[in-house]
């Protein structure tokens, strides 16, 4: 049997009054669990949040960027490389590289988003200078294939034109939902015009926005022996990949109506656990809804029956290699002081394994 | 003595796409054989262009059991790009809990399927990879065919839907809705045909067959609602 090692990140987050990621109506979406609805923040729009994060915060060499615009971003690389290359002749050149690698463009764009490395972008504008008459199909996929960036191996791609290319993520992460009921809220409000006259007492616009407060329970995993597989077992890329991904999702946000709410919230309490059995989702802790007994809020109670579910869950499954808490979760393996030096301990156990 | 392999698929949400095209991703009301055998072979460490393996998977017997029938979400989806948004609608089914029964005559190779399902190469997930299978997933392994299993085994529904459908009808059974390969049943009821047979899961090359499916429904005696759901899933494959 292969030697698995997965990482486990849960969180639990309260957010105040919000509307993070909402529906087609501009309603939050939301979900049914435990016979009442809760609050929910999907997959795709937190992933977005991490994807945001990971741009702004780390080397953008080994990452990858996520757009329509192939020909242009790649034809920029080329004249970088090529400065006697018009403008011209450099988009034209990347174009063909592109159609060559059986991506389709349009008016030299693709035609969905399309997840390019770095390192991607560097490696095939070298060869498409090399071999600018003789481009091979088969080689331009392979570089597209291998040199894979670090958010295209966590989070995957999906090319529906050039199948060949499509990457399986090697992490998943949960829609967030609340751990306890919810019930939909909306602020009715009135704008005034501030040059009506005084005999003019109407609104200049009223409506209303739709928000809950919610304690989120998040949940997401990466499966590290996948990840080093994706990134050819460059030790390196892996626990950079790695510690992004934690402090990505730990300090990201969905920005959705951010300015309206100023839903800054950080986490209450994280838990990472490294195990070699398999991912554990503990959502099941919160299937019977959390209550604020005596107003006492939703954090206590919710962390308190996340500790339960990880310790029952432990008596099944193979105890983690180690655990990590930091906030207001203790007892469940080494509590730290900070993220920063959870990600110091985590780094070094993951260097041990790998 | 026949063996099976006893899953649980619960949580806030499960996805089971059938025929699903382009922007509007659909679910089945319960769990397909195509997709929980792609689960397998992700446990198994098969790769999606590993054809051959996956097709192999199709031999296994599957049924599934609706024990809480849920609800459908339906998810507003939109990716952006500088000039242009595309959307999609995925569909959920929220708030449901699903048995799915997996039994071979080759006990040992059923063995091997359980030992990779509690150590899974691939993260597994319920149709969608953000929908990860939660805790309590694996339930272990019966002594018991497929049938037996399936018409025998405890009802799993979360106890606030257990206590809201038993008190207000007064009840002390349940009937609940059963789907099996059709070859399981040898009575004279006629197959539906269900598109969910593996044929490849290779990204260039997507295919599934049908299946012949027959129903059932299958009425499980309450003693009472048990509060403690814990079970030992480590017992049916010899303990670890």
């Amino acid at each position: 049997m292969q030697n698995n090692i997965y990482v486990d990140l849960h969180v639990l987050q309260t957010v105040p009054p919000s509307n993070m990621n909402r529906d087609d109506t501009g309603s939050p979406k939301t979900a049914q669990y435990g016979g009442v609805t809760r609050a929910r923040v999907s997959s795709q729009s937190w992933k977005k949040a991490m994807r945001d994060y990971f741009k702004e915060h780390e080397d953008k060499e080994t990452l990858g960027i996520r757009t329509k615009k192939i020909v242009q971003s790649l034809a920029k690389v080329i004249m970088e490389k090529e400065p006697s290359m018009d403008e011209k002749s450099a988009l034209n050149l990347a174009e063909a590289i592109f159609n060559k690698a059986k991506i389709s463009t349009k008016d030299q764009e693709a035609k969905a988003l399309f997840f390019l490395g770095g390192k991607q972008r560097e490696k095939l504008a070298a060869y498409g200078l090399e071999h600018a008459d003789d481009l091979q199909t088969k080689e331009l996929q392979s570089i597209l294939n291998a040199n894979q960036s670090i958010d295209v191996a966590l989070f995957g791609r999906m090319a529906a034109e050039a199948p060949e290319l499509n990457v399986d993520a090697s992490s998943q992460v949960a829609h967030a939902i609340s751990t306890h009921g919810i019930t939909p809220e909306f602020d009715f409000f009135t704008a005034v015009d501030d040059l009506t006259s005084d005999d003019q007492a109407g609104a200049g616009m009223l409506g209303t926005v739709e928000y809950n407060s919610s304690t989120l329970y998040r949940y997401a995993n990466v499966a590290v022996h996948e990840l080093c597989f994706q990134l050819g077992d460059n030790k390196e890329a892996v626990m950079e990949a790695l510690k992004l991904f934690v402090k990505g999702f730990v300090l990201s946000l969905p920005t959705g109506k951010i300015n309206t709410f100023a839903n800054q919230t950080l986490p209450n309490a994280l838990i990472v656990s490294i195990r070699s059995d398999r991912p554990v989702n503990l959502v099941s802790a919160f299937e019977n809804p959390v209550k604020s007994r005596d107003g006492d809020g939703y954090v206590a109670e919710s962390v308190f029956r996340l500790k339960a579910e990880f310790e029952k869950i432990n008596r099944f499954a193979e105890p983690p290699i180690a655990t990590f808490t930091v906030g207001d979760v203790e007892g469940l393996g080494e509590d730290k002081e900070s993220l920063n030096e959870l990600l110091e301990k985590f780094g070094e156990t993951i260097d041990q394994l790998l | 003595m026949m063996k099976t392999i006893v899953l649980k698929f619960s949580g806030p949400l499960q996805s089971w796409g059938i025929g699903s095209h382009f922007e509007t991703r659909d679910t089945a009301r319960y769990p397909t054989k195509s997709a929980v055998m792609g689960l397998i072979g992700g446990a198994l460490g098969y790769r999606r262009d590993e054809t051959e393996k996956l097709q192999g998977l199709n031999e296994l017997s599957f049924g599934v059991r609706i024990e809480q029938r849920g609800t459908l979400l339906k998810d507003f989806h939109i990716a952006k790009s500088a000039n242009q948004s595309y959307v999609t609608n995925r569909y959920y089914l929220q708030d449901a809990v699903f048995l799915a029964m997996i039994s071979h005559k080759d006990s040992s190779w059923l063995d091997t399927v359980a030992k990779a399902l509690v150590h899974p190469v691939f993260p597994l997930y319920m149709g969608r990879r953000s929908v990860p299978v939660d805790g309590e997933f694996f339930q272990g392994m019966v002594e018991n065919d497929l049938l037996s299993a399936i018409k025998t085994h405890h009802w799993q529904a979360s106890e606030w839907y257990q206590k809201r459908l038993l008190q207000k009808n007064k009840l002390d059974r349940v009937m609940l809705d059963a789907y099996v390969d059709a070859y399981l049943l040898e009575d004279s009821s006629p197959s539906m045909f269900q598109r969910d047979r593996v044929e490849s899961f290779d990204l260039t090359n997507r295919k599934h067959g049908f299946r012949p499916v027959k129903s059932l429904q299958v009425e499980i005696q309450i003693a009472e609602i048990s509060k403690d759901t814990e079970h030992d899933a480590f017992q049916g494959i010899g303990g670890v």
